[in-house]
């Protein structure tokens, strides 16, 4: 039975600066440093795709860790609502500052959706790592994720498995929309059709 | 009046006009000497046709113009004296026969008086008053019975003769016979051109007004200035040198329309027929044909359809319109999600 209490979300002390000590404490996570986007971004690509996957995986491993902390542990994310879920995840994303997340259902695919990012374009592919580091983290699940398009502030993520990200990752370079990608994914699984 | 009387009338008549015939003889030869002078003295020079010399002066006057007023005078006189012996005359032929011997002057009244006249004199008195009493003018002296003689010795001297041979003097107005009361008729150029020769150069305007034509200049710079066709045409009439090589002599009288045209032998315009005549009428229109058997008319009764092909393809995508019910947990969401692609 999914749990009907749930922590609630407390933005109010969710960071501390230390002035004295010159710190910023968030709680429940090591110290955190103010860096500026910019800078971060051209780290990430002079680092490489690698380098950046490893980045971004451990940046977003720390949020989900936070968000599991809350609930206790990750069955209680398993068992709590999408909502509440996201709303958690969500608040993380906006506390370090890479924009407001959203989750939209499309079938049985999971999209999540950043607006507003610092970091921009050129920043998408460690946002991606970002949001799968924090999913596996919390749930102890080995997903992945993939920029399916990005509408000037706006950039989707797909959650899923390896193979349907890579799947949807070759027919988006064969031009196919994102849209025809996640149909042709439901239809390469057999759900697509009178599955509920 | 006796006879005696009547023939110290004719006498002192005779005297009077041999006087007048001999003065006026002798101021003839005075003014045609004086005209040939004013010929022999050199006239206009080749480069200045219109310059007009003055005759030689006389007594302060032209000589053409004494000779003119010497002649009209002496015409006055021949006149009233003609006229006042006639009357003197006219009661003798009415008065009854005294002592057998018929009344009336010694030749009778209708006969012809011999006068022992200066050549060039007419004696037919009778003709004279019959002339003057039938238009009320004066007539001149006749010269003798030779009309064309005397056409030219009525002429002034130096005058030149009519253009009309079968017009001139006959047809003189008035004014150029001494009447001053009757206008001479603007239309008649013979008249106007006798006028103006019986005048001689009385209308000849003075020198100073015609100025020598100065072949230098392109235009009159008194004229005003107008369109440049009509300053040709008054440069080309102004080329025309004159033919005589007098001004006067160019002058042609205007017709206004005004004068008599009777009295110069103009006859008056016929008056114009005019016949109004109608439109012809409009043409008829056409009749309406019958109405007959009508051809058949060939009807396309197959109409040109354009039909759409069946679409075969999918115009649109639709992933599905069906609502599902949301996921119990972020776990079972995350169930469905890792089942795509596997």
């Amino acid at each position: 039975m999914p749990t009907t209490s749930h922590p609630e979300l407390d933005p109010e002390s969710a960071i501390t600066f230390d002035l004295a000590h010159g710190l910023l404490h968030l709680p429940g996570a090591p110290e955190r440093v103010l860096v500026p986007a910019d800078a971060l971004v051209v780290l990430a690509a002079i680092a490489g795709p690698d380098a950046s996957e490893r980045f971004g995986r451990t940046w977003g491993e720390s949020m989900g860790r936070r968000v599991a902390f809350r609930f206790s542990s990750t069955e209680g994310v398993e068992r709590t609502d999408v909502v509440t879920v996201v709303e958690h995840f969500a608040a993380e994303i906006a506390l370090v500052g890479l924009g407001a997340l959203g989750l939209e259902r499309w079938g049985k695919a999971v999209v999540l959706v950043v607006d507003q990012s610092p970091l921009g374009a050129r920043g998408d592919t460690l946002l991606a790592e970002v949001l799968a580091g924090a999913v596996e983290a919390a749930t102890l699940r080995r997903v992945r994720t993939l920029l399916l398009a990005r509408d000037r502030v706006r950039a989707r993520f797909l959650v899923g498995s390896a193979a349907a990200i890579v799947k949807v990752d070759r027919w988006l370079n064969e031009g196919v929309t994102w849209g025809e990608a996640l149909v042709r994914l439901h239809e390469a699984t057999g759900v697509a059709e009178g599955t509920p | 009046m006796s006879t005696g009387d009547k023939s110290d009338a004719l006498e002192t008549l005779l005297a009077r006009i041999r006087k007048t015939a001999a003065a006026r003889a002798a101021k003839e030869a005075e003014a045609r000497a004086m005209s040939e002078r004013a010929d022999a003295a050199p006239g206009p020079s080749a480069e200045q046709p219109d310059a007009t010399v003055a005759p030689p002066n006389v007594d302060g006057r032209r000589a053409d113009e004494a000779f003119e007023e010497i002649r009209l005078d002496d015409r006055d006189v021949q006149f009233e004296e003609v006229r006042q012996a006639f009357e003197r005359a006219a009661p003798v032929a009415a008065t009854p026969v005294e002592n057998g011997a018929p009344a009336g002057p010694a030749h009778g009244a209708d006969e012809p008086i011999d006068l022992d006249l200066p050549p060039g004199m007419s004696p037919n008195v009778h003709e004279a008053h019959d002339v003057a009493s039938c238009d009320g003018r004066p007539e001149l002296p006749v010269a003798d019975s030779d009309p064309e003689q005397r056409r030219d010795e009525t002429r002034p001297v130096g005058a030149q003769p009519l253009s009309d041979p079968d017009g001139g003097f006959d047809q003189l107005p008035a004014s150029a016979l001494g009447g001053a009361e009757e206008a001479p008729s603007a239309t008649d150029f013979d008249a106007q051109a006798t006028t103006d020769v019986n005048a001689g150069v009385d209308d000849a305007p003075p020198a100073s007004t015609r100025q020598p034509r100065d072949e230098l200049r392109d235009r009159d710079e008194t004229e005003p200035l107008v369109d440049a066709d009509a300053f040709v045409e008054l440069v080309v009439d102004d080329e025309v040198p004159p033919a005589s090589g007098e001004v006067s002599s160019q002058r042609f009288s205007t017709s206004h329309g005004s004068g008599d045209d009777s009295a110069v032998g103009v006859e008056p315009p016929e008056p114009l027929n005019v016949r109004l005549l109608p439109d012809a009428p409009p043409r008829a229109a056409e009749r309406e044909r019958p109405l007959g058997p009508m051809p058949p008319v060939v009807v396309d009764v197959s109409a040109d359809v354009a039909a759409y092909r069946p679409m075969t393809h999918d115009p649109a995508i639709f992933l599905g319109a069906v609502r599902k019910p949301r996921p119990r947990s972020f776990g079972a969401l995350l169930d469905d999600a890792m089942t795509l692609g596997s």
